[in-house]
């Protein structure tokens, strides 16, 4: 068993502690629903106390995967229990272990049946999206990636809106069906690199190491490509969000659009990127095109909606395609705005979904026009809906700026059209979100019903204080957090880079494989 | 001497289920009505000490009565299954044959026979033993489908059964025939050696006597288009019964039919593979399609059972070593599903064995949350969802598709997996997400049962995420 430099199982513990959680809350009588709250509360937010040491001692001199841990597992076809995070999966770790308490805070008032089971099955959900990033074993990065399915296919099923059972199963079943073509692609992964190394092995390490030949990358890239497309997702992958979102529960709506979306970028950078690199760049301008059709779509189709929920909905499409768009742009810049976008919409987006959760558990309506002059009856509100509002928008001061200009930059870099195409996506954002912002909390009190509308309380304020730091934090001294991802992004960026020929198309030997590397222009 | 006390080791696992079955045929003469039970109980301990033995003998490799019979590890393996089958249904019969006042001893005995005919099955390399097996654990299953005798469905089931059964049959005897014609022997082994130096004419009929054969195991396996009957006598067999059924009989044919085409059929497999290929995919997309249509727990389990019949198929398909001991491996993890879901299905039945419709599922997630979570698990498990042990079986099969390079084959199952996912989770649909039953509903409250149910839960999880002893015993088992 390889241990690593803290000597000690950390990642494992992040991962299971909530597992832990769960077996113990499922012993407390379902009637006691307040130690049930206390209980999953404390259980996760010790889960964030004991993620950080990840962040303290991460080295950011170095690519190779850090706080590894590597155990076999099922003998007879090599699998391991093989997981460590790098710069890239680093922050995405904290980002779940950071976001999913202030979810379930959010939920103390809006959860009242069932309370038991709910907190079980975010106890459950916080395992399996963890597994995900910190997985570097393919097959137990499969396990992890469809695990996370169950429960988030419970929480919008059994708490969530009158179409919950429609969106659900559409939810799961859109899902799944990429997830298994991903697993076709997984096995012949592994026979194909047997074939030409010579080792059957499911290391995702090593299989970045030594991509295929030009010939085979197609087919495997594309059925990847199907799977994490339809999590991002871009667009025209994505019609199982809105109803997804509009249907879930506050906390089911932030986790996704937190977490769950993201292991679809993630899964790109994971995979396609450094697995398959020729069609990396064959398919650059492809997924390009699809990414800013995204960005303008999901922006348009926001400005419609008359429900708020869906609005912040369509924006993830279209936040999402900026990071899409960052990340094949293939240039340093490019990737890291790109994950830092993944941050940013964590953080914002998840905001947003809890603000309109607020509103939703007072009125138990989102649409727009029920609203309208909310900012004098309810300031504080009123001011954190702002500053997230001005996030998501992306204004120079807090983090949206920094992720979506690092990713213009990129794209700017890449072919300079993009970046001035894309430039106008900044326009439709203010657009659709400033109108709603105006509706909702200018003018005159439209509605008697919203006339004694209570402003937030402590609970609120403490689940949306940590997220507003961040905002903060990231917009104004972004180097936290990049300092750390530098190194990881050059070394993905050096693996793209390189295209395999074959020398010789007679033979298809290892050693027929040559890599070439090509130098950065 | 024909044959020795050597040739009788060989089936010691078999003599010992004869021996309690024959030991029930006496007893039960003197057991007053209130003390049938104890029938149930010999069957149990018949079960028990026959698994022991297969369980020491595990690794013992060797053929008796003139090669008629052999007893290795594949067959070993096989047993247990059928073994561990077979406790749960006796255990799962107890209260429910109290229930429907048919607690007779014929029921545990006639089982009992039918599994030493299913470890017969699964122990010989002769077509004609093979033959023999099939028809005598046929007749075990036509009276325990129709064994609540005053039930008009379940002599139906059991008559319908019957009927295309020997149909079936018929074919099989006629393929043997043929291969004993063109060479001269049942033994597949010598069918082997000759269709090696065959002429193309030979080989040609040789395949015209493969689909024959494959007839009556197709109907043993619910293979596509043999598979008509599954689902009226899986709905119309006492529950416990279908759950048997369901498994172990077809545990017997699979090895049997893996005996057939790897060993016997060998020097053909390029054209049996693409035979299977086209059955395969069929049996899968079949069974997941009209599965999507039921409204009742049992025949649904049917018709998933068909589907599952074309995903063992595909490991069959894939013709190497990885395939067969994934057949293997999937046999061995089904049955903890499917007999766990069977389970399920009994606890919410009714006197006569009635009020199966999924319909009565409502609300039971909450009502017993137990077991509703058993179900759930049962059924993210058959759409092979991880962390169960379906997942890993059917990555395993289809792991076995790509690696024969049957990509086509691997993506058409995969999808059907996604089919069936609808169906499954509907299941759950209806027991977390419809809200409460209106109706008063009640339960078949047999402690037995329920403990059955959440056995085989765990059983279902622990596999899933430790798989790795399992499945190495199941691709070690393969050796031919």
């Amino acid at each position: 068993m390889d241990m690593n430099q803290l000597h000690f199982p950390i990642l494992s513990l992040v991962t299971f502690l909530p597992l832990v959680g769960a077996f113990i809350v499922a012993l407390i009588n379902e009637e006691h629903e307040n130690l049930i709250k206390y209980v999953t509360f404390a259980f996760l937010v010790l889960d964030f106390i004991v993620s950080l040491p990840l962040f303290f001692y991460f080295d950011p001199t170095t690519y190779h995967m850090q706080f590894v841990e590597r155990v076999p597992w099922i003998k007879s076809l090599g699998f391991q229990y093989y997981v460590g995070v790098d710069g890239i999966s680093l922050f995405l770790v904290l980002l779940t272990t950071f976001l999913t308490p202030l979810a379930q805070l959010s939920t103390w008032k809006a959860i009242d049946k069932k309370v038991k089971l709910f907190n079980i099955t975010i106890l459950l959900m916080q395992t399996g999206m963890l597994g995900v990033f910190i997985s570097l074993d393919m097959f137990l990065f499969y396990v992890f990636w469809e695990v996370q399915l169950i429960p988030m296919y419970l929480m919008i099923g059994i708490w969530g809106g009158p179409n919950r059972v429609f969106a659900t199963m559409k939810f799961f079943l859109y899902t799944f069906a990429g997830s298994v073509l991903m697993m076709v692609a997984i096995m012949a992964l592994y026979f194909l690199h047997h074939k030409f190394t010579g080792v059957y092995t499911s290391d995702m390490v090593k299989l970045m190491q030594s991509p295929l030949p030009y010939h085979l990358q197609l087919w495997l890239f594309l059925a990847f490509f199907i799977a994490f497309a339809i999590k991002v997702p871009m667009w025209p992958f994505h019609t199982w969000l809105p109803w997804a979102h509009v249907e879930a529960p506050t906390a089911g709506s932030v986790l996704l659009a937190g977490i769950l979306l993201k292991m679809g970028t993630y899964g790109f950078l994971r995979f396609n990127l450094p697995m398959f690199p020729d069609m990396t760049h064959a398919f650059a301008i492809l997924i390009i095109i699809l990414a800013v059709i995204g960005i303008f779509y999901g922006a348009f189709v926001a400005m419609v909606q008359p429900d708020i929920k869906k609005l912040v909905a369509y924006s993830s499409v279209s936040h999402l395609g900026y990071s899409m768009l960052g990340m094949f742009a293939l240039t340093q810049v490019g990737v890291e705005g790109s994950i830092m976008q993944m941050i940013n919409h964590g953080i914002s987006t998840g905001a947003l979904f809890l603000l309109v959760g607020i509103v939703y558990e007072r009125r138990h309506t989102r649409l727009i026009s029920e609203y309208g002059g909310l900012a004098s009856l309810t300031p504080a509100y009123a001011a954190f809906f702002m500053i997230f509002t001005l996030s998501s928008i992306a204004v120079p001061g807090t983090n949206g700026f920094v992720g979506e200009f690092m990713v213009l930059l990129g794209a700017f870099l890449y072919k300079h059209i993009w970046g001035i195409l894309v430039a106008f996506g900044g326009i439709f954002s203010a657009t659709y979100m400033l109108t709603m912002y105006k509706r909702v909390f200018f003018n005159k009190v439209t509605n008697p019903k919203n006339l004694g509308l209570p402003d937030m309380n402590i609970r609120e304020w403490l689940y949306l204080v940590p997220l507003l730091v961040f905002v903060f934090w990231i917009g104004i001294y972004p180097s936290t957090f990049l300092s750390k991802m530098r190194v990881s992004v050059e070394h993905l960026l050096k693996q793209v880079n390189r295209t395999t020929v074959v020398s010789s198309a007679k033979s298809e030997q290892v050693s027929m494989v040559k890599t070439v590397v090509v130098k950065k222009g | 001497m024909l044959y020795s006390t050597h040739d009788l080791v060989a089936i010691i696992p078999e003599l010992i289920l004869t021996g309690f079955a024959f030991a029930i045929l006496l007893i039960d003469l003197w057991l007053p009505k209130r003390a049938k039970t104890v029938n149930g109980l010999l069957a149990l301990f018949g079960v028990v000490f026959s698994f022991a033995s297969v369980l020491t003998m595990y690794n013992t490799n060797m053929s008796a009565f003139n090669n008629m019979i052999v007893m290795d590890r594949a067959s070993n393996f096989a047993s247990i299954v059928m073994l561990l089958t077979a406790f749960v249904a006796i255990v799962m019969s107890f209260d429910f044959l109290k229930r429907e006042d048919y607690n007779l001893g014929e029921y545990y005995e006639v089982l009992l026979f039918s599994i030493v005919a299913m470890q017969i099955l699964a122990s010989t390399y002769s077509l004609i033993v093979m033959f023999i097996a099939v028809e005598t654990l046929s007749i075990g299953m036509y009276i325990l489908t129709g064994f609540l005798r005053n039930k008009d469905e379940s002599v139906e089931g059991a008559m319908k059964y019957f009927i295309l059964g020997s149909f079936a049959s018929t074919f099989l005897v006629l393929g043997i025939g043929m291969f004993y014609g063109l060479f001269g022997s049942t033994d597949l082994n010598v069918i082997r050696t000759g269709l090696t130096h065959a002429s193309a004419f030979y080989k040609w009929i040789a395949i015209l006597a493969f689909l024959f054969v494959f007839v009556g195991f197709g109907f043993k396996i619910a293979a596509f288009p043999f598979h008509s009957w599954t689902p009226d006598v899986y709905a119309s067999a006492p529950t416990p019964m279908s759950a048997f059924m369901s498994v172990a009989p077809k545990a017997a044919a699979f090895l049997a039919l893996l005996r057939f085409v790897a060993v016997g059929m060998g020097p053909i497999e390029a054209n049996w593979t693409k035979i299977l290929w086209v059955i395969a995919v069929a049996t899968m997309t079949f069974g997941n399609t009209v599965a999507l249509w039921q409204k009742d727990l049992k025949r649904l389990l049917g018709y998933s059972s068909i589907a599952h019949a074309g995903y063992m198929l595909v490991g069959i398909t894939a013709a190497n070593e990885l395939g067969y001991g994934s057949v293997m491996f999937y046999l061995f993890a089904y049955l903890f599903m499917n007999l766990g879901a069977f389970a399920v299905a009994e606890f919410i039945s009714q006197k006569e064995d009635r009020g199966t419709e999924i319909e009565n599922l409502r609300g039971f997630g909450y009502k017993y949350p137990l077991i509703g979570a058993a179900m759930l698990v049962f059924m993210f498990c058959l759409a092979g969802v991880p962390p169960t042990a379906g997942f890993v079986g059917k990555y395993y099969l289809f792991s076995a598709a790509v690696k024969s390079h049957l990509y086509w084959l691997a993506v058409i199952g995969v999808i059907n997996s996604a089919i069936s996912a609808y169906f499954y989770l509907n299941i759950v649909v209806v027991m977390y997400m419809r809200g409460e039953q209106e109706k008063e509903v009640n339960v078949f409250n047999s402690v037995p049962v329920k403990a059955v149910i959440l056995l085989t839960a765990i059983c279902v999880l622990y596999i899933g995420i430790f798989p790795s002893s399992f499945l190495s015993a199941a691709l070690n088992s393969i050796a031919f």
